[in-house]
C-alpha cells in the first residue's frame, strides 16, 4: 500500500482525520490546470512512509462542481492495488453519506468507513451499530471523533484488513437500498436541544440572524484589531526598533549616507534615525511594511475567519445575505470570496471560482479588486490616517462601500449572463478543531509570506533606483499635469499610482514623507485602492476572467477611480 | 384531505412529504425579477435533480421548512440532521404535502 484517500462530503472532519494521521509535514496543491487545493501529507504504517491525501469534499462520484471534478480525477488516477480509500462519514447525517459509500464500495478500491462526530450522535439521540453496518458493508466500520483521537489507532491497525467490498448496488436502487440498511443499523430517540442547536436556531430566525451577525462580525473586527496592534505593538514595533535598528545604524554608517547603496538599503535617515515607516529603504521599509505593519493583520485576519469558516457561520451568513448580494446579482455564497478579498484579494479573486456562471465571476472579482482593500493596504491606510481618527479613516471606507453598491448595481444591469439562486448545505455549528485551525491559518500566512515579500522588497528597490534617476519626478510631471488638477494630489503622489501596481501597501508607505493633507490623503488612499489591482491579483484576474474580461474590468476600473478621485478632490 | 403544494405555500415546523421535485417551473436556476437581466432556464433539470437528491431531497423523503427569509430570501429546509438553503425559484420547485401523525 502506498497511498490513502480521504473521502467524503463537505464538512464531514475529513481535514481532522488528515491532521490526526499526518502530523505537521504537509503541502497544500492546486489540482494541474484547476484553482481547486486539495492537502497531501505522509504517515508511517509498519515502518513505510505512505502518502496521504485530503480529496476534496464531494457529494458523489458524478461530479457537479470543479471540486468534486478533481476528487473523481484523484479516484481515477489511483492504482486500486497501491491505494486505500477512507470514507468518513457525518454519523449524524448517515442516510445522506451512505450515496457516497456506496459508490465508493462499488470501485475496485478497499474501503474503509469512519463514522466521524461519534460523541455527536449522543447528543442527538443517534444510535448505530457499526459492527451490524461492517458485516452488511463487507468493510471495516469504525467510529471516531477526530477532535479527541478516539478510533484513530482502530484505523490505523485496519488497514491491513482493508478488502475491496464487491457490493454492487444497481443505481436506481440505491435509496431503496440505503433506506434498508439505515433501518437495520440505526435508532432515533427523541432529544432536547443542544447550545449549539439554540445558537443554530436563533441564527436561522431572519430577524435574531441579523442581530446575530452584527454582534458576530463586530466581535471578529474587534479581535482582528486587538491581535493586529498587540502583535504591532508588543511584538514588531520593539523587535524593529531595538534590534534590527541598530544593526542598520552600523550598515548605515559604513555606507556613508550619500552613497547609492545607502539611499536603496537604508534610505533617508529621518533626524539622524531611522524611520521604519519613512526611511525607504529596502531593508529598513521594504522589510517593515510586510513584516512589521501587515503580517500580524494577515495573522489576525486569518485567525478570526478560519474561526468562522470552522464554526460553520459563513454559509448562515450567506443565507443572511443573499437578498443584499442579489443587488450586485450574485447571490449569497458571494460573501465568502468578498470576506477572503480582505485578508487578500488573490484568494479572493480565486475563492470566486465558487459562483456558477461567468457573469457572477466577473461581477464579483471586479466589484472586489475596485472597492475591497486587502490587509496591506488597510494596515497602511490605519497607519496613515489613523491619527486623524474616525474623521480621517470613515471617509475612506465609507467612499469604497458606496463604489461597492453602484459598480456591483451597474455591472449587475448591464453585464449579461444567468444569476443562479443560492443552493448550499448549512453545516451545525461544531467547535473548530484547535489543530486544523492552525494549520489552516499557517497555510495562508505563509502563502504571504511567499508571494508577497519579494513583491514588495522588488517594489523598494524600484522605487529608490526611479528617485535616484530622477524617473519619479519625470512620471510625476509627465502624469501630474493632467492628474493633478482632477485629483488635487502633488506630482510625486501621482507617482505613488505606478508604484502601487507592484504593491499597494508599497505605494500608499511612500505618501508618508510627502507631508499631504488629511483630504489628499483620504483621496490618495481610495483612488490607490480602486484604480488598478495590484499585479499578483491582475495576474488571477487574467487566468480567471480571460483577456476580453480582464480588459473590461480594468476600464471600469480605471475610469470610476478618476471618478471618485475628482468628486472627493471637491469635497475636501 | 391532503393538500399538494409548493414549498413556498407549505406551513413552517410540520413534517413535509416530497411528492416531486423539479416538475412545471422553468427557471429552477434563474433568478429572475429585481437584480437585472436575471437568467432563464439554467443548466437543465437534470443538474439540479441531482443535486437535491444528492442532498437527500427526493420524492418520499421527509423534509422540515425552517424559515423563510424576508424580501424574497431563500428558504432553510432540514433534511434529517441537515440544513439545506435554497432559493425561491427552486424551493417552488419542490411540491411537498403534510404528513399527518
Amino acid at each position: 500500500m502506498k497511498r490513502i484517500l480521504l473521502f467524503g462530503n463537505p464538512n464531514v472532519g475529513k481535514s481532522a482525520i488528515f491532521t490526526r494521521l499526518t502530523g505537521v509535514r504537509v503541502i497544500a496543491s492546486n489540482y494541474p490546470g484547476t484553482t481547486v487545493e486539495y492537502l497531501k501529507g505522509k504517515t508511517r504504517i509498519d515502518g513505510n512512509d505512505i502518502e496521504v491525501i485530503d480529496v476534496p469534499g464531494t457529494y458523489s462520484l458524478v461530479p457537479d462542481s470543479p471540486a468534486e471534478k478533481v476528487a473523481k480525477k484523484i479516484l481515477d488516477k489511483s492504482n486500486p492495488k497501491e491505494t486505500i480509500v477512507v470514507n468518513v462519514v457525518d454519523s449524524t447525517n448517515l442516510e445522506r453519506n451512505l450515496n457516497l459509500t456506496l459508490q465508493l464500495l462499488s470501485t475496485k478500491f478497499p474501503v474503509v468507513i469512519l463514522l466521524n462526530f461519534w460523541d455527536e450522535t449522543k447528543h442527538k439521540g443517534i444510535t448505530i451499530h457499526s459492527k451490524k453496518m461492517s458485516e452488511l458493508l463487507k468493510v471495516p466500520v469504525i467510529p471516531t471523533i477526530a477532535i479527541t483521537g478516539y478510533g484513530i489507532q482502530e484505523l490505523r491497525e485496519s488497514f491491513s484488513k482493508a478488502v475491496p467490498s464487491n457490493l454492487k448496488v444497481k443505481k436506481d436502487d440505491t435509496w431503496n437500498f440505503i433506506g434498508k440498511i439505515i433501518k437495520k443499523v440505526q435508532i432515533i430517540e427523541h432529544h432536547h436541544h443542544t447550545f449549539l442547536q439554540v445558537l443554530e436556531d436563533i441564527s436561522n430566525n431572519p430577524v435574531l440572524g441579523v442581530v446575530f451577525a452584527g454582534v458576530v462580525l463586530f466581535l471578529s473586527f474587534v479581535i482582528i484589531r486587538l491581535i493586529g496592534e498587540g502583535l504591532i505593538g508588543f511584538v514588531c514595533e520593539p523587535i524593529f526598533e531595538n534590534l534590527w535598528a541598530p544593526v542598520l545604524m552600523k550598515i548605515s554608517f559604513v555606507l556613508g549616507e550619500s552613497s547609492l547603496l545607502h539611499k536603496i538599503l537604508i534610505g533617508e535617515l529621518i533626524g539622524g534615525k531611522i524611520d521604519f515607516y519613512q526611511s525607504f529603504g529596502v531593508l529598513s521599509t521594504g522589510l517593515f511594511i510586510p513584516i512589521g505593519a501587515v503580517l500580524p493583520y494577515i495573522i489576525s485576519f486569518y485567525f478570526v475567519l478560519s474561526i468562522l469558516e470552522d464554526t460553520g457561520y459563513l454559509p448562515r451568513l450567506a443565507v443572511l445575505m443573499d437578498r443584499f448580494m442579489h443587488q450586485i446579482g450574485i447571490h449569497g455564497m458571494g460573501v465568502v470570496p468578498m470576506l477572503l478579498a480582505f485578508g487578500c484579494n488573490v484568494p479572493g479573486v480565486l475563492a470566486t471560482r465558487i459562483m456558477e456562471t461567468r457573469r457572477e465571476r466577473l461581477i464579483a472579482a471586479t466589484v472586489m479588486s475596485i472597492s475591497i482593500p486587502c490587509m496591506a493596504q488597510i494596515a497602511m491606510i490605519f497607519g496613515l490616517l489613523g491619527k486623524y481618527g474616525v474623521k480621517g479613516i470613515a471617509p475612506v471606507f465609507l467612499s469604497l462601500f458606496l463604489v461597492w453598491i453602484i459598480v456591483g448595481k451597474v455591472m449587475a444591469k448591464y453585464v449579461s449572463g444567468e444569476s443562479p439562486e443560492i443552493f448550499t448545505e448549512i453545516p451545525p455549528y461544531r467547535i473548530p478543531y484547535f489543530k486544523v485551525l492552525l494549520k489552516k491559518v499557517w497555510l495562508r500566512v505563509s502563502w504571504f509570506l511567499k508571494e508577497a515579500l519579494p513583491f514588495v522588497l522588488i517594489g523598494v528597490l524600484i522605487v529608490n533606483l526611479f528617485y535616484f534617476f530622477g524617473f519619479v519626478d519625470f512620471l510625476g510631471k509627465f502624469f501630474g499635469s493632467f492628474l493633478t488638477p482632477i485629483l488635487g494630489l502633488p506630482p510625486e503622489a501621482v507617482a505613488a499610482l505606478f508604484i502601487g501596481f507592484l504593491r499597494k501597501d508599497v505605494a500608499i508607505g511612500m505618501l508618508a514623507p510627502l507631508g499631504l493633507s488629511m483630504g489628499q490623503l483620504i483621496t490618495a488612499s481610495v483612488v490607490l485602492t480602486m484604480y488598478f489591482p495590484c499585479v499578483a491579483t491582475f495576474v488571477v484576474l487574467f487566468k480567471e476572467l480571460g483577456f476580453w474580461d480582464t480588459l473590461k474590468s480594468s476600464v471600469i476600473m480605471v475610469s470610476s477611480a478618476v471618478f471618485v478621485g475628482w468628486i472627493l478632490n471637491l469635497i475636501y | 384531505m391532503k393538500i399538494m403544494m409548493s414549498l413556498l405555500e407549505a406551513r413552517k415546523n410540520v413534517p413535509l412529504i416530497v411528492k416531486s421535485v423539479g416538475e412545471g417551473k422553468r427557471d429552477m436556476a434563474g433568478m429572475r425579477g429585481r437584480g437585472g437581466r436575471g437568467g432563464r432556464g439554467g443548466r437543465g433539470r437534470g443538474n439540479w435533480g441531482r443535486r437535491f437528491s444528492n442532498m437527500g431531497i427526493r420524492e418520499g423523503s421527509i423534509i422540515n421548512k425552517v424559515s423563510m427569509h424576508p424580501f424574497f430570501g431563500p428558504v432553510v429546509i432540514r433534511v434529517g440532521n441537515c440544513e439545506i438553503a435554497v432559493g425561491r425559484g427552486m424551493a417552488s420547485a419542490i411540491i411537498v404535502e403534510e404528513v399527518n401523525e
